[in-house]
């Protein structure tokens, strides 16, 4: 419940600077927006490249976009933040977990943010109605569902990895910038990474990110060739990641310095 | 059935050889100094606090004192769980508050004058709401909880004003009701006077002792504030440089430290502060008006000796300042 309150006075919170939401939409869509023509000029009058065909783009930068909602987000920020001035000491002092504490006041945006984009997204859908075809079965639908859940864990333990970074570093910022940067390239939030050269697919094969955002635009496209197996190698992720922070975590706090009074 | 006795003496927090070290960058002057310490970052060990043993009992209302940096809330934050100690034991109502432990959790609550828990853009309600889901009160108990101290601390025209509209003293009395709701069996509490008018620090101090009284809570207090001392607390803990250097009753630190008296003087005439000397050490002088800090035995007869020397309106006998007590202790002039 405590949680859950957390995300409600989150929300009143966004509800206060409704206009940030708007801004940081047109500022999230317009990256999408500019790769997405650019790869439409470049198809030009092919039919596809690499089997990504018009309606593929419009539907994975559209996905880009929008599932950045789900599997996105910048907490390690306020989390970095929080351990470098103290502003967690509050919050350690409650029968509360701080980190998730603020993953959850974060999804408050998301979800404001979600809601409010949408009329973008049907107007996109509706003018490409012609090139865009969804054909998901049901299964599929529930897999697409799980591993946006998942892809959404993973990206949660990635940023609060970065975020208790500031148990050792002054500045977090600089990894947090490189961990964005790594997910825009190894996670293909940047290009459908299958048109990647082979030596960042395989380098993307070895680092987490890939299974962030890839794994359920590749479901979303029908583009999945064992989605069963990409959504064990999600959980995989998710036990390993955990373990990785719990460790992180305990060795931090112990020297954490609840800078100010 | 259970039966659990507590005793009025048990002691609710033991503190056994407590050291805190922290390793602090250390850069020497100029730009030259800041290159060289890009490949070579020298660090100097600070401790905060050394070798520090203490026990308080339930009930007790005790003081930390002492100069800036001197480990105080370095002290305070060991004892909420905010801070690992490098070395020794700390022990609270049983639990070692590193671990963090929810139960814990539940029966402590730490007010910094300085760092706020409540919401920024949402009035301090939604605050008091979160904290009743944090801490599991239920909700009658939350109802009369929060009417109580509402009521004490007169808030309720403000309860759903945005907190940043807030003024600090409205918000310093917010905090102490998000720290409450709760119910805490001890409170930390740091400076939490800082910056607040006479009026709300009066307020605050006759708040705290009500509390006591009412739920036995166990106070800890720091604060550069002699009045919040001195009217709170029964016990006072003296650290500098991390170490305990006094510990007892304040009537006490009084009477064994304060070895003088204060003679407040108002002359009908001008008097020459020379004529003065062989009274007492003058500590203020105006010519009609001087404060003379006589030996404590020997006070009435010097009172008596002024009055036969000087035409004299007025004539208080007082007490040296608690302040200037332990001023004098820390530059050590006893």
């Amino acid at each position: 419940m405590k949680y859950v309150r957390t995300f409600l006075l989150a929300l009143q919170s966004e509800f206060i600077s409704r206009a940030n939401i708007v801004g940081w939409f047109i500022v999230g869509a317009i990256p999408s927006v500019i790769l997405a023509l650019v790869w439409l000029a470049i198809l030009g009058d092919k039919q596809s490249i690499n089997g990504f065909t018009k309606g593929d783009f419009v539907l994975y930068y559209l996905f880009v976009t929008f599932s950045w909602y789900i599997v996105g987000g910048n907490f390690a920020f306020p989390v970095g933040n929080g351990i470098k001035d103290g502003r967690i000491n509050m919050t350690l002092l409650k029968p509360y977990n701080v980190v998730f504490g603020l993953c959850i006041q974060e999804q408050a945006w998301k979800a404001l943010s979600f809601i409010i984009a949408l009329p973008f997204a049907l107007i996109v859908l509706y003018l490409f109605r012609d090139d865009i075809h969804i054909k998901l079965t049901l299964i599929q639908n529930v897999m697409l569902f799980i591993s946006l859940i998942l892809g959404a864990i993973i990206f949660a333990f990635l940023e609060a990895l970065v975020g208790i970074s500031a148990f050792w570093v002054t500045e977090m910022w600089p990894i947090a910038h490189v961990n964005d940067m790594l997910f825009s390239l190894f996670g293909g939030r940047m290009l459908p990474l299958t048109l990647m050269p082979p030596v960042i697919l395989f380098i993307a094969n070895l680092l987490p990110y890939k299974y962030i955002f890839h794994i359920p635009v590749s479901i979303l496209l029908s583009k999945s060739s064992n989605m069963y197996l990409d959504i064990g190698l999600q959980f995989l992720y998710i036990c390993i990641l955990a373990l990785i922070y719990q460790f992180v975590w305990i060795k931090g706090i112990q020297k954490y310095e609840a800078i100010g009074s | 059935m259970r039966v659990t006795i507590t005793h009025m003496a048990d002691e609710v927090i033991k503190v056994k050889n407590v050291k805190k070290y922290f390793s602090v960058a250390q850069k020497g002057e100029g730009f030259g100094a800041s290159l060289i310490s890009l490949v070579y970052k020298k660090y100097k060990e600070v401790k905060a606090v050394d070798d520090i043993s203490f026990e308080i009992k339930s009930g007790e209302m005790v003081a930390f004192l002492g100069p800036n940096g001197a480990g105080k809330t370095t002290t305070l934050k060991m004892l909420s769980g905010i801070l690992y100690p490098s070395e020794g034991t700390v022990s609270v109502l049983g639990y070692t508050p590193q671990n963090r432990q929810p139960e814990f959790q539940k029966q402590i609550a730490l007010v910094m004058g300085q760092k706020n828990q409540l919401w920024w853009d949402l009035p301090p309600t939604d605050t008091f709401l979160l904290n009743k889901d944090i801490y599991s009160i239920p909700t009658s108990q939350y109802k009369s909880t929060l009417e109580e101290l509402v009521d004490l601390l007169e808030v309720e025209n403000i309860l759903t004003t945005p907190v940043r509209k807030l003024s600090l003293g409205q918000r310093m009395k917010c905090e102490l009701i998000a720290s409450l709701l709760h119910l805490p069996k001890i409170l930390f509490l740091d400076e939490p006077t800082i910056g607040l008018d006479l009026v709300i620090q009066k307020k605050m101090r006759s708040f705290l002792k009500k509390y006591n009284k009412k739920n036995d809570a166990t106070i800890i207090l720091t604060s550069h504030y002699m009045d919040d001392v001195k009217e709170v607390c029964d016990r006072v803990i003296l650290i500098d440089h991390g170490h305990k250097i006094y510990d007892d009753q304040i009537d006490k630190l009084i009477t064994e430290y304060a070895n003088e008296k204060y003679l407040k003087i108002e002359f009908a005439n001008e008097v020459s502060k020379e004529n003065l000397k062989g009274i007492g050490s003058i500590i203020e002088f105006d010519g009609l008006q001087a404060t003379v800090a006589v030996p404590r035995k020997d006070h009435a007869k010097k009172a008596a000796e002024l009055l036969a020397k000087f035409e004299i309106d007025n004539i208080d006998i007082a007490e040296v300042e608690l302040e200037d007590i332990i001023l004098k202790y820390f530059t050590h002039q006893t």
